[in-house]
Formats: C-alpha cells, structure tokens, sequence
C-alpha cells in the first residue's frame, strides 16, 4: 500500500520524522516499508518555463521558435506545438533530461535552427495516455522551479506491506493511529462540517438490508444538484501519487475518503436506482451484472449484492456496476458507506477472480464502527468539490452495534512466551498506549479491545502486541537445554551423502529439476503415465504433471549441455510421484560421451555399459545385489540392459538408451541410464556381510586360460558353473581379456581368465595346482563346449 | 730388510691412492683396487716377503700392513660413494622433467549448490539437537492451510500462490505441514527440523515455482520467545561463517504467535545500502515466531503446558546471498557452467 509521508504528517502535525526515519520506525513495529520514493525526483531536470516570444521557424511552417526563460537565463527552443503561446507557462525539459522512455534531451538543430530543450505535452510527462499540444501550466507557476515541485509532486511516497492481520492500518488514518500511540504523539481525527439541507433521504431512497449477518451497517445519503467535473488539482496530484486515476470530483472524493479512512465507498446516480429503493440481498442463481470494468459476472446465491426493485446494481464490497455508476450529467448522487462480512466479499471476490481496493480492505475487515464517519466526510468532500445539497437524516441501519470485546490478560501467559523479562510496569505502560484500556487484575489485566482491532481476540495476540512495542531487539537471546536421544532419519542422510559423494568423485554432476514436466516429454521415453498426478492450475504446459520418472528431465539436461563439454554425467537423488498418495525417492543418473577429457599421455575412450557396471558395483558394495539380464524397461535397450536385484527386491535398472528414444531426443552418440529406487536401496544398504577372513601366510599361485566358446555363452554362465564345481583352493577368478576378430572362428569369442589358488596352512607346489587347473579346464570343455586357445 | 719392506708399504700406499683417486667408474676404480689389494696383488706381493723378516719384526710389519690395508680400503669405499654420488648427480640432470605439464585430469563432478547448503544447515541443526523429520510434497488442504490456522477464505492464504491438483489436494506451499504432522504423532519434547521442497505459482528473477526451504519446530515446557532468539542468531552465525548483524522485526503468520521476520545486515554492502537490499542495509532471510496456540488446538497438545517456537528459512535465498547469485532461475537450468561452479 502506498502512503504519503505528507499525508501522514497532516494527521500527526507532531510527527517529525524524515521519511526514512519514519520507515524505520514503521518497520520496526511490524509495517515494513519496502521502498520510499521520492517525489521530487520524478521528471528531474524538468522545470517551468515561460515562453518569452514565438517566433514562425523560417524553414518550416509547423514548427516555431520560442524564447524561453528559466526566470534567469532564456533559451531558444524549437516547438512542434500549435498551442504555444507567447506569455504562458509550459514544462520545459532542459538538456540532459532523461525521459522514463530513454529519450535524452540533446542540444540539437531542427532544419537550421538550434534548439536547447523541450516543451512537453502531458503525455510526454506521464500524466496522460492521450494528450494534444503541450501541458499548459497555471499562472502560479514560478519560471524555474521544478515541475514536480510545482505540481505537488514534493512529498515521499511509503510502500509498505500491510500484513493481512491488519486490516485497521490499510488507510492514513489507520497509520497516523499506529505511530500517534507507538510515538505518543496526540492525534485527533478531524471534524466534518456540514449543512443538511431540507429534502429527506428517505424520499430519493428507501433501503432495506435483507442479510444482517452479510452487512452488519449500511449507511446512506444523497446529495441534489452536484456538478460533476474534475477534482481539484492538488487531490489529483494526492491520488496520483498514490496510485489512484483521477476521474471526477464524486469518485475521486470516495477515493480519496477511502485512503484516508480505509472505509471503501461507493457513488450511484439516482437515475439509475430503479423503483427508488435499494436492498442488499444475496443474488439470485444466475442473475447476471455487467461491472464497472465491462465484464458481465454470472452471480449465485453465496454473492452479496446491492439491488434495485429491477437487479443488481453493485457487488456488495467489490465493484460497482457499469449502468449505475456516476455519470458526466449525474447531479442526483447516492452515497453508500457500509461494512460488508469479511468471509462473504472474499468467496465473491475469489470466485469470480476479483481484486479491487475495496475487496482487499472488506476482506481484512472494516469495522461497522467507522462507516458513519466515512460517510460524513465523503458527504463533506463532495459538498466541497462538487456542490449540491446534502438531503436531511442520513440513513443508517446499525441495527446490532458492534460489542467492544473485553478478555483478561494473565501475568503467567506472558512469562510462558517470553520469560519474565518485561517489567510489569512496562507491561502495563504499553497495553495503555495500545488504546486496550487496561485495568489491572490481580492475575494480570482486564482489556477492552478496540473496534477496529478485530486480530485481537486471544492473549496471544496481546503478547505480540507486547513484544511488538516493547521491541524484538530487547528480547534477551538465549538456547534451550535439549534431551539427548537417538536419531533415525539421519541414516538416510547419511547414505544419501555417500551416495552423491561417490558420484561427484565418478565424474557426476548433480542436477535439480522442477517436480513438473510435460506429458509429452514423459511420453517420449514411452512412460506409462496412469495415475500421474495432474497440476490444475499450471504456469505452462511444460509444468503441469507431476513426473513419474526423472529419466526424461535428465535426458533434456544432457540435450542442454551437449556443447557444454566431450564428457557428460548427471545424476539426481528426488522425488518422484507416482499418484497423489504416494512419493518416492530415485537415485537415477545419465552418462555419455568421453570416460576422460581429450588431455596428453591418455588414450581416448568412450564410457559405456560396463563403466555404467562399474560405477554400480563400487555404490552397491553393502549391498547383496544380482544383476539380472535384460531391464524389461521399454526405454531401455533390450538387449544392452540389465536389473538390480536384492533378492526378490527389484532396486532398479541400468542400461543403453533404447535406439528410438535416443532418436527422439536426437543422440548421436550412445546414451546409458541407471534409475534406482533408493527408497529400496536404503532399506537394503549393508544387507552384504562382510566378513573377516585370516591373512594366509602361504603365497597363492595363479595359473591362466584362455577359452575359445560360443558368441552366446555368457561369462556369467562360465562363472556360475565354475562356481558349481568344487576346486580344492581356488581363491579367486578374473576375467582379463575378451575378443573376437582375427583368428578366431565366426561365432565364437576368446575368454581369457586368470585364477588364482591359495591353501590357508600350506604352500601349494606347483604340481598340484596344474593338476587341479587342468582338471578344470577338463570339466568346462565338457560342459560348456568350449576349447583351450 | 725390514726398512725396505717399510719402504715397500709405503711407496705402495702413495702409488695407490694415485691410482684410486684417478679412478673414472666404479668397473675402474674396482679393477685398480685388485691391483692392489686384490688377492694376487701388491699388498700379497709385500705380504708374501714377511716371511724372511726376523720373528720381532714380523708382527710389527704386519700391523704395519694391515693398518695399510684398512687405510686403503677405507679410501675405496669413500672414493666408491664419491663417483656414486655423482653417477645419481648426473642421472638427476637427465631425468628433468616438465613439471608444468598438466597432471592428469579425473573427470570431477559437482555437487549442487542448493544441496551444499542444505546439507550445511542439516549439519548445523543436527549438532544443535534437531532430528530430521520429513512429509509428503502433495499435501492435503488440511495439513497445508487448515491446521496451520490459515482457514478456507481467510486473506492469509493470498500470501502463497497454491498449486491445486486434482483429489482436492495442493503441492505444499511451505514445509509447516511437517510440524502438524510431527506434532500429531509425537508428544513433547519435539526437536525437529524439516528440510524439502515447496511450491508456490510464481516465476521471475527472484521466485521459482518451486524451492527449497527447512522448517524447524522446538516444543517443550518453558520453551520461550528468548530461545528462539537464540537459536535463529545461532544458525545464521553459523551459516554465514561470521558474525552477521541480526534483526528481529515483527510479522504475520497464522500459525505463530508473535511471528517475526528476521533481517540480517545486508552482506553485500555491509549495511552502506545497495541494490541488492534495496538501500536498506538489511535483507530479510527467514520467519520464525511462537506456536500459535490455535495450531495446538488442533494437534492436541495443551497449550497451557507447552509452548514452542518455529522457524522457516528459504535455502535459495541463502545460497544466493552465500555465493553472490543474482537469478534464482539458475538453480534450476542445470547449466553445467553454472553447476561447475561448485
């Protein structure tokens, strides 16, 4: 909300302030200032200037040469302007002067004539969308002064944040009260005076308030004969600089009124009020009602509406409507003030995407207690800017005025939130200064609430209000004592690091991605999509599902960052959300391109399966896994794939990119993906027993094969059936070379394996390992029909 | 006889420290020893005419020649370590190597600069007596609005843009609902904090539709506004590595009471004012404020007997304010030029 730093010292005359002091000060009691901006800086290097003489430019007929004074130097300026005129004051742009659009005003020859400066027209300046020939300044105008002092434009504008508990400090008034009782500076309201004229209310209006609980007041006038025309100057500089258009004199007066009170109002003409009488009701289903902003609203029965004997007329709180409004010929005005239910504007407001400035301040509350000022003063205004003649009574339907909430306030509610460091006497100083008219108890304090403090209801709330004068900055620091006990979630944590810290050692980048992807990218890894969970509201289509898997995102990071560099790896531990119930954590990671960058003394080679493999194997060493041939995942190669197993737990998969998905994302190198379950991975970690074994103090002696087999014949197969053998010794096996080319059959495949054999008590001699070896090489050429190379 | 013999050992030993000082290699130097001292050398030459001395003068030769030999062989070996020590000198001179070629690159990845600080803060928390807690992304109204005492139509629920999904259910707009449901299950003392994900439908330089945040919940008999204090300065101490000018500011949020805002000293500009603290010298880093005790209502604890604080802290703000980054957008690109960076 934007407030004048000049308003507020009108109220508070006391206040003495500088604009930013008086941020500080705002913000410190929980009004927080965002920006302060300062007047006088707009239109900088634009003064007034006096036209001297006009003179027809020799070279062309549209434009003239004046002679331009600044009350002590002149200029010669070339003007396009037919209404420049010789004796009269215009805004004068001085060289250097940088307009909001970019524009400098340079020293600059127009068809052979030098021109020093610019005379701006309203649009130029802002203060118009449309404007013909330049702004005519008044009379007062001092040559020389600066244009924004001139307008008005001196004063400093507050942005502040209004938090929605305080609805009380969303006008000047609201605000002077704040700092006149944090400040201690008198502050007094000021007085309306006006004339009733002889012509009753009640002959122009009769109103009726069918739903007390939608409208707890409303109150009525109508003044005859205005004359509808623009405001004053200095309100429409004072709404201006608010952020408020000026309009006319009526609707500028509601507005005004609104921001100095915080009561929103609200102007029809009485042509418009059909039958002469006006009810507030709940609309009918499907009654419909054009609104001031030309859209046509369909209503239903939750919409508070004020009505004539025809229709609706307004939306009660939030906008009037476009037939009722005050018109340029209007000279029969009706003025309503009232306090609508917060909760009843809100629902309104919110279903039909509404957000005016009357809606805002109804839905943080507008105490019935202030409308009939606000009337008045409206009342006043308007008889001030527009004439006319009030009619006598007001109307004013109050039937159950607004009961002043009183509660107590214990001692020991205090000293449970903030300890006992507030001295009493304090204490009771400021619940004085606060306007709760305390009366000391013997456990603590009676108080009674103000009207318009309706987020003041419980204790706690006092507490703050407490706090919030006493100051957050005197509250003494201190940390609690705490129970030492054990932590279970930490494990996870703790997996989780050594997982990303293994990765990020292999090479790995870690990514984050936004929960939300498009359906179509899932779509092009071939997800089965059922049950993804859909965003209704999305900021686009490429966010609006919840993903599944975080394999497509990974994929489109690798697309991204493919000039990036020769070798790339990313990997991520998140959520994903396979319904609406149910979330889980995945550890899925993409690599391709380069195992090294291209550097001196390393022999260039790309990462594939097996490093893929590897990679796995180190992270899952706690971990009982088998690898199972072939992922069965549509967007995996079948035939270049494999599963994680953990028993009968599948943890994941690991494999090349399906030729069609990498199309799709148009790879031109090989893609490998692994995507874990790491919900499961977590539950299985340390399932591996590692056990200790004693050192063997005899040396192991290793013996060599090279077997020709089968293209089809799986190493794991090879392994499997030597571990089916009993071979007395055998410690370990490693495959060390694997080929197939030149000098060897088609179809088959060399497989060079070393063994290595080791007795626990002994030394093995040479003898009897060759025959044990040997005796394996027998039993797998028989088994697996394969032969020694 | 015996003055020739003398003279014999003597002249041997003269000639043969020539010889061996002249000595080019080890092979050489080894060769001229055997001259010498070698089994068919002169030393046995001398040793061999001992024989015709008379039986007093025997011993005393020998000594002599001994003392000849162990003199000279002590001379060996120093001339031996001498051309030793310059063959590894001359060897060092040929084995130079360029050290400022590059070493051998490993492919290095990076980790996150959001989770880099996430898990700083879980360290500092952890250290400080906090446990993990956790709750899902895809909240239902209650736990996300309702029970954090932000009632269906209250002007409260204006401050966070909520994404809907569908089942009547919202992407969290903040991890508070962690403190409901923590509070639900666990009866005090709570010490918790809940790192994660939330949402809110918003996009620009300085918001995201999605970012991280950690939530901390302390809820004990004589838990006051003072230990909140306490416990905020002592993380933002600890987080930001130094000792960061801190201001407490009153606020609004339904489910605390009183709430806060807390600013720190704006760390680019050290308080002079800048753009980055829009001139003020202070940035705002996180909320915090005592457990509203409409919010105990609904989790049933007694409010007469309890009372607790909470704290919400933004990571990305603090990961920008940490590393200077201007766009939070960035986070989320996984531009690996970015992500190199860390």
């Amino acid at each position: 909300m934007k407030i004048s730093c000049r308003w507020l010292k009108e109220l508070l005359p006391a206040l003495k302030l500088s604009p930013q002091g008086l941020a500080e000060k705002l913000t410190l009691i929980g009004l927080e200032v965002e920006a302060i901006e300062d007047q006088s800086k707009k239109w900088e290097g634009i003064i007034v200037g006096l036209v001297l003489s006009k003179e027809k430019h020799p070279q062309a007929d549209r434009l003239s040469v004046c002679r331009v004074s600044d009350g002590k130097q002149e200029y010669q300026v070339v003007c396009g302007a037919p209404n420049v005129e010789a004796e009269k004051k215009y805004p004068f742009a001085q060289i250097g002067t940088v307009f909001p659009n970019g524009l400098v005003i340079q020293k600059a020859s127009l068809r052979g004539v030098e021109s020093h400066g610019m005379l701006c027209s309203a649009k130029e300046l802002g203060l118009a969308e449309e404007s013909q020939g330049l702004l005519i300044l008044s009379d007062k105008a001092k040559p020389g002064e600066t244009l924004a002092h001139h307008l008005g434009y001196n004063d400093h504008i507050l942005e502040v944040a209004v938090t929605p508990n305080r609805g009380d400090c969303l006008s000047h008034i609201g605000l002077a009260r704040e700092l006149a009782s944090f400040l201690g500076l008198p502050f007094k309201q000021a007085r309306n005076y006006f004339v009733e004229g002889t012509y009753p209310t009640k002959t122009y209006v009769k109103v009726r308030v069918r739903d007390r609980k939608a409208c707890p007041r409303y109150c009525l006038r109508v003044i005859r004969g205005v004359a509808i025309g623009p405001s004053p100057q200095w309100l429409q500089a004072k709404l201006e600089s608010l952020g408020v258009r000026p309009i006319n004199n009526i609707v500028d007066a509601t507005n005004y009124v609104m921001l100095e009170t915080g009561h929103p109002l609200h102007a029809f003409d009485h042509r418009f009020v059909r039958g002469g009488s006006l009810v507030v009701r709940r609309a009918e289903n499907g009654e419909v009602l054009k609104t001031l902003d030309a859209t046509h609203r369909k209503l239903d029965k939750e919409d508070l509406v004020i009505a004539d004997a025809e229709g609706p007329m307004a939306l009660a709180g939030i906008m009037g409507g476009e037939h009722s409004g005050v018109q340029q010929d209007t000279s029969l005005v009706v003025l309503e003030a009232a306090a609508f239910n917060p909760d009843v504007i809100r629902k309104t407001a919110k279903k039909l995407g509404m957000k005016t400035e009357s809606s805002y301040r109804f839905e943080r509350g507008v105490s019935p207690e202030g409308v009939r000022n606000a009337m008045d003063r409206l009342a006043r205004f308007i008889l001030e800017f527009a004439g006319g003649e009030l009619c006598q009574q007001i109307t004013d339907l109050y039937p159950r005025k607004q009961e002043k909430l009183q509660f107590s306030l214990q001692e020991k509610t205090i000293h449970r939130l903030l300890g006992p460091v507030i001295p009493l006497g304090t204490v009771g100083r400021i619940l004085k200064q606060l306007g709760l008219n305390p009366r000391r108890t013997k456990m603590g304090w009676r108080l009674e609430i103000p009207p318009y403090r309706n987020d003041l209801t419980r204790e706690a709330d006092i507490v703050e209000e407490i706090v919030r004068f006493y100051g957050m900055d005197q509250i003494p620091s201190q940390l609690p004592r705490v129970l030492m006990r054990e932590e279970v979630t930490e494990k996870d944590w703790s997996i989780e690091k050594q997982v990303r810290e293994f990765l990020i050692s292999r090479g790995f980048s870690e990514t984050i991605h936004y929960s939300f992807y498009d359906k179509e990218l899932a779509a092009k890894i071939n997800l089965n999509q059922e049950g993804a969970v859909l965003i209704q509201n999305p900021l686009s289509q490429e966010m609006s599902v919840m993903r599944q898997s975080l394999v497509p995102q990974l994929l489109t990071t690798l697309v991204k960052n493919k000039q990036a560099s020769s070798s790339l790896r990313f990997f991520e531990i998140r959520s994903v959300y396979p319904s609406s119930s149910l979330q889980e954590k995945r550890l899925t990671g993409v690599f391709t391109g380069a195992l090294w960058d291209k550097q001196w003394r390393a022999s260039p080679r790309n990462l594939d399966f097996f490093d893929g493999k590897g990679f796995l194997t180190y992270l899952f060493n706690q971990v009982a896994v088998s690898w199972i041939d072939g992922a069965g995942v549509s967007y995996l190669h079948p035939h270049q794939s494999l599963k994680i197993m953990c028993g009968d737990t599948r943890l994941g998969v690991l494999g090349a990119l399906h030729p069609e998905v990498a199309q799709k994302f148009e790879f031109n190198e090989p893609v490998y993906v692994f995507d874990v379950c790491f919900d499961k991975l977590v539950s299985k970690w340390k399932t591996k027993k590692n056990e200790f074994k004693p050192l063997s103090h005899f040396p192991s002696i290793g013996r060599d094969m090279a077997l020709i087999a089968d293209k089809d014949l799986s190493f794991g197969k090879i392994l499997e059936t030597i571990s089916g053998y009993t071979i007395p010794w055998l410690d370990k096996v490693d495959l060390f070379d694997l080929y197939q080319g030149q000098g060897i059959p088609d179809g088959k495949k060399s497989l060079a394996l070393s063994m290595m054999y080791q007795n626990a008590e002994r030394t093995l001699t040479d003898e009897e390992v060759n025959q044990v070896h040997f005796n394996l090489v027998k039993r797998l050429q028989k088994d697996l029909a394969v032969s020694l190379r | 006889m015996k003055d020739l013999l003398i003279q014999k050992l003597e002249t041997l030993k003269m000639e043969a420290k020539d010889v061996f000082v002249q000595a080019s290699n080890l092979d050489d130097l080894y060769q001229k020893k055997l001259i010498f001292l070698g089994k068919k050398g002169r030393l046995t030459e001398v040793l061999k005419e001992l024989g015709q001395l008379s039986v007093q003068d025997r011993p005393v030769l020998g000594a002599l020649a001994n003392q000849l030999k162990v003199e000279l062989e002590s001379l060996y070996s120093n001339i031996q370590e001498n051309i030793n020590k310059n063959n590894i000198n001359e060897g060092l001179q040929k084995d130079h190597i360029d050290t400022s070629l590059p070493g051998f690159r490993l492919p290095h990845g990076h980790a996150h600069p959001v989770n880099l600080v996430l898990d700083e803060m879980k360290d500092i928390f952890s250290r400080m007596g906090f446990d993990l807690a956790h709750g899902p992304e895809i909240e239902t109204d209650y736990y996300n609005f309702e029970a954090l005492n932000i009632p269906q139509n209250h002007p409260a629920r204006d401050m966070q843009d909520t994404f809907y999904v569908d089942g009547s259910k919202v992407l969290r707009t903040h991890t508070s609902p962690v403190q409901i449901r923590v509070m639900e299950k666990t009866p005090p003392p709570i010490q918790i904090v809940a790192p994660g994900v939330v949402y809110r439908r918003d996009s620009d330089m300085t918001h995201t539709p999605m970012f991280h945040q950690i939530e901390g919940l302390l809820v004990d008999e004589n838990v006051t506004l003072s230990h909140l204090k306490g416990v905020v300065e002592t993380f933002l101490r600890l987080i930001f590595e130094s000792k960061v000018k801190v201001r407490f500011r009153p606020s609004f949020f339904p489910f605390t009471e009183p709430s806060s805002e807390v600013d720190i000293g704006c760390v680019f500009c050290k308080g002079d004012g800048c753009r980055v603290c829009k001139n003020t010298g202070w940035l705002e880093i996180m909320g915090c404020g005592m457990v509203d005790p409409a919010v105990f209502k609904f989790v049933k604890i007694d409010p007469e007997k309890y009372t607790g604080f909470a704290f919400g802290v933004g990571i990305e703000r603090i990961t920008m304010l940490k590393y200077g980054i201007n766009d939070i957008r960035l986070f989320f690109e996984n531009d690996l030029r970015f992500l190199k960076q860390f």
